[in-house]
């Protein structure tokens, strides 16, 4: 009884999945996946090139459906592709920016599709291209934009409609140390003011900075997880193990094992 | 639909056409064709409007025989073609969406599929709205029947509605399946070269008619063809009103089944996973590769292999090689016509192969290297390894080709066995020469960065410059060949100066051949020269 009335008051996880795998023919990229993210909460996700996490993000994102297992964003599953879209901001490692319009369009035509009354975007984009720094470049064309400015640009336009789950693949790729601090600091806000952030990235300082949790995949299985803490004490490798260590103990031990 | 969906329709085709018009801007080229393209189209608009006006007189006056039938089969081909034309345009561009995955999680693939459909329709219905408006008020005028105008107009607009339609679906349906079979997958080039000999086939032998004439007496007993008694319905009386009433009907319905159709397609394909195909990671070398390697040094027959390679996983990279095949559309069409080889036909085929043999992978053998150039350039006589590791790979390929071509071609045309033989030494001697010409030209004009080779794809091509500057250079090389074995030539010299067309061959074989190695020599130098001298500023 008492754990009913506990479940019934639990909030639902911001993502959800069990069991979820991915096979390309006999090859899995994703195998037989659990994870529970709650929500306010940012998830750090690990793993070497060619690991399975972007395949986790696309399914996770509605993008590519699972073959195996469910997976759900705030309760809705990812096959509902229409429910959950509203509910989720995607940055991929190519920002899905248009190099003929200018920055202020883009922003403009995003926010247009996500049903922004114009009077709210206007604020809305306003106090977001001041934070990024990108207001005096707002009426130049995207094909002129640098890395960073690009990189800025798609992490505005899936925050502009104030999604519930964030998923930024690589986020902090390409830029220099200052538009890093910038993008770290608008993750840390984000999770501050409850939003869930699905952070997938190579940069084990940025992990180790901003995620409650994180999980490493390695061969499409997620072969740790923990908070940063519990991780590093179960790497064995005395009380001054990084984040590093850990990476590189569990891809090794896989890589072993495999062998 | 609802309000929202429609909002985000015109938002996405609005967005769309202005990237186009911004993107159209910014190639003056483009710009240059289309307009001139449109200077051609006007002729054709003319012709079109004439053709209307006297085509409605001719109904008034009497002076046409059965014009329902001359209207049903100017439907049918009508809507043929434009099935083709919007079946292509929906494969090659309008139905490949740009940064797909973040629309896709913005908006709907509905309303995605709504809003290209929107600018295509802005794009082809506006200027197609007005030029049909002005020829059915001409056949109206023509045929002295007001009712002509609106309801013509309203046919054409079936017709081609239906047709684009159509053809959306058919290009959908095949790329459906190109991207789940892992056969047309892996032989996409082969189906396109097989493709396009087909219709090169049909065109220089005429023989449209037969594929044609079939699906011609298909349609013609279905509502395509039904909508030539619509079109005339009020104008003549031999015009079947059940006809165009099934016309209609039959629009309406296939409107409706086709939308659920298209939306269902469109998810299906910008959704799928595609086919996966695993690279075999070979340690071990291949057999040929071992045989390569006790003939060449191992460098340059690994630059070879991968030459070979990245051209079979993207052929598209070899663009440029296809041009010189146009010197062999004319003596092509002709042999088939007449069934023998003309005299021009095996010397082109010298100058085409030769051409192609230098195109194929020397036109860039710096920015070729692409992100991989600033470790590339580590290495020891890189110079001389990329230029004779390029100039091979195109070699291996091109001299047989071209020196098989041209004795096979030579002997079945009047060409004499001497002739035979000084254009087959042409022939080897450019072939072997090009790959080295071009290697010059193409660190004078590098291409370093990727560019659009079509909508969808990026590649390092060579430029556009250095194609243009070896083809001159090629062409003066082989010009000497080209003049010794050419008949009328050779008995305008023969008469002037009195040099016997042999000894003319002979001669122009000779010229082409000294120029061929002294040209290749300095630009190969020179190539060598600037690849080891290569500094990233």
């Amino acid at each position: 009884m008492r754990d009913a009335s506990e479940s019934m008051t639990q909030p639902t996880p911001a993502i959800e999945a069990t069991g979820l795998t991915k096979r390309y023919g006999s090859t899995a990229v994703v195998d037989n996946v659990d994870l529970r993210v709650e929500q306010g909460a940012v998830y750090g996700f690990l793993g070497p090139n060619g690991a399975g996490k972007t395949t986790t993000m696309r399914i996770l994102t509605t993008l590519t459906q699972p073959t195996g297992g469910e997976a759900a964003i705030m309760g809705t599953s990812v096959t509902d592709r229409d429910g959950v879209r509203g509910a989720i901001g995607y940055v991929p490692e190519e920002p899905p920016v248009f190099d003929e319009l200018t920055g202020l369009e883009q922003l403009e035509y995003l926010a247009r599709l996500r049903d922004i009354p114009t009077e709210d975007a206007n604020g809305r984009l306003e106090a977001w291209l001041d934070r990024f720094d990108l207001s005096d470049d707002a009426g130049k064309r995207i094909e002129d934009y640098s890395k960073g400015m690009r990189q800025k640009l798609g992490l505005i336009q899936a925050l502009l409609h104030d999604p519930d789950v964030v998923f930024l693949d690589e986020p902090t790729s390409g830029l220099d140390p200052r538009a890093a601090r910038t993008v770290i600091d608008a993750i840390s806000e984000m999770a501050a003011s409850g939003q869930t952030v699905f952070l997938s990235t190579h940069i084990l300082s940025v992990v180790e900075e901003l995620a409650d949790i994180i999980g490493v995949l390695n061969e499409g299985r997620l072969v740790a997880e923990g908070t940063p803490a519990e991780l590093t004490a179960t790497a064995e490798r005395g009380g001054d193990s990084s984040l590093e260590d850990v990476f590189l103990a569990v891809t090794t031990d896989v890589e072993r094992d495999r062998q | 639909m609802k309000m929202t969906d429609w909002q985000h329709v015109k938002a996405i085709g609005r967005t769309e056409l202005r990237r186009r018009w911004r993107s159209l801007q910014g190639n003056p080229a483009q710009l240059v064709a289309i307009l001139f393209a449109g200077l051609f189209g006007l002729l054709a608009v003319g012709v079109l409007l004439f053709g209307a006006f006297i085509f409605g007189t001719g109904i008034r006056t009497g002076d046409l025989d059965a014009p329902i039938d001359l209207v049903r089969q100017g439907v049918i081909y009508t809507w043929i073609f434009v099935l083709g034309f919007g079946g292509y345009r929906a494969y090659a561009t309008a139905l490949r969406p740009d940064r797909l995955d973040g629309m896709l999680t913005t908006v709907s693939h509905r309303e995605l599929l709504g809003g290209l459909l929107f600018a295509e329709a802005l794009v082809w219905g506006i200027p197609g709205a007005v030029l049909v408006g002005l020829c059915v008020l001409l056949f109206a005028a023509g045929s002295g029947s007001i009712v002509a105008a609106p309801v013509a107009f309203v046919t054409i607009g079936l017709v081609v509605a239906t047709a684009l339609t159509g053809g959306f679906l058919v290009a959908l349906v095949i790329r459906n399946t190109g991207v789940r079979s892992r056969l047309l997958t892996r032989l996409r080039t082969v189906f396109v070269v097989v493709l396009g000999v087909g219709y090169f086939w049909l065109l220089v032998t005429q023989s449209f008619d037969t594929v044609l004439a079939p699906v011609y007496w298909v349609l013609s007993s279905t509502p395509i063809g039904w909508f030539g008694d619509l079109l005339l319905i009020g104008t003549v009386t031999e015009a079947s009103v059940v006809r165009a009433a099934g016309a209609v009907v039959g629009s309406g319905l296939f409107f409706v089944v086709s939308a659920r159709f298209l939306t269902r397609l469109a998810a299906l394909l910008w959704y799928a996973d595609g086919v996966y195909i695993q690279h075999q990671r070979t340690d071990s070398v291949s057999p040929t590769a071992s045989r390569f390697e006790s003939i060449l040094s191992r460098p340059i027959a690994g630059i070879v292999f991968r030459d070979w390679q990245r051209t079979r996983r993207a052929p598209i990279t070899l663009s440029f090689a296809i041009y010189p095949i146009i010197v062999l559309v004319n003596p092509t069409m002709t042999a088939i016509q007449t069934g023998s080889i003309s005299r021009s036909f095996p010397i082109l085929a010298v100058l085409s192969g030769a051409w192609i043999t230098g195109a194929l992978f020397s036109l860039n053998v710096l920015g070729n290297e692409g992100a991989v150039l600033p470790a590339t350039l580590l290495a020891n006589n890189l110079g001389q390894r990329l230029v004779v590791g390029h100039s091979v790979a195109g070699a291996l390929i091109g001299v047989p080709l071209t020196a098989g071509a041209t004795v096979t071609l030579g002997i079945a045309s009047p060409h004499s066995p001497m002739s035979v033989i000084t254009l087959t030494a042409s022939a080897l001697v450019l072939t072997l020469c090009t790959g080295a010409i071009a290697s010059g030209v193409g660190v004078v004009f590098p291409r370093f960065e990727e560019v659009s080779v079509s909508r969808s794809r990026k590649a390092i091509v060579p430029s556009t410059l250095a194609f243009v500057v070896y083809s001159i250079v090629l062409i003066l090389v082989a010009l000497p060949t080209i003049i010794g074995h050419s008949v009328t030539v050779g008995h305008a010299i023969d008469s002037w100066l009195g040099v016997p067309q042999p000894t003319l061959r002979l001669a122009g074989t000779a010229l082409s051949g000294t120029l061929g190695v002294g040209f290749g020599a300095v630009s190969a130098a020179y190539a060598v020269r600037s690849v080891d001298g290569f500094r990233f500023d």
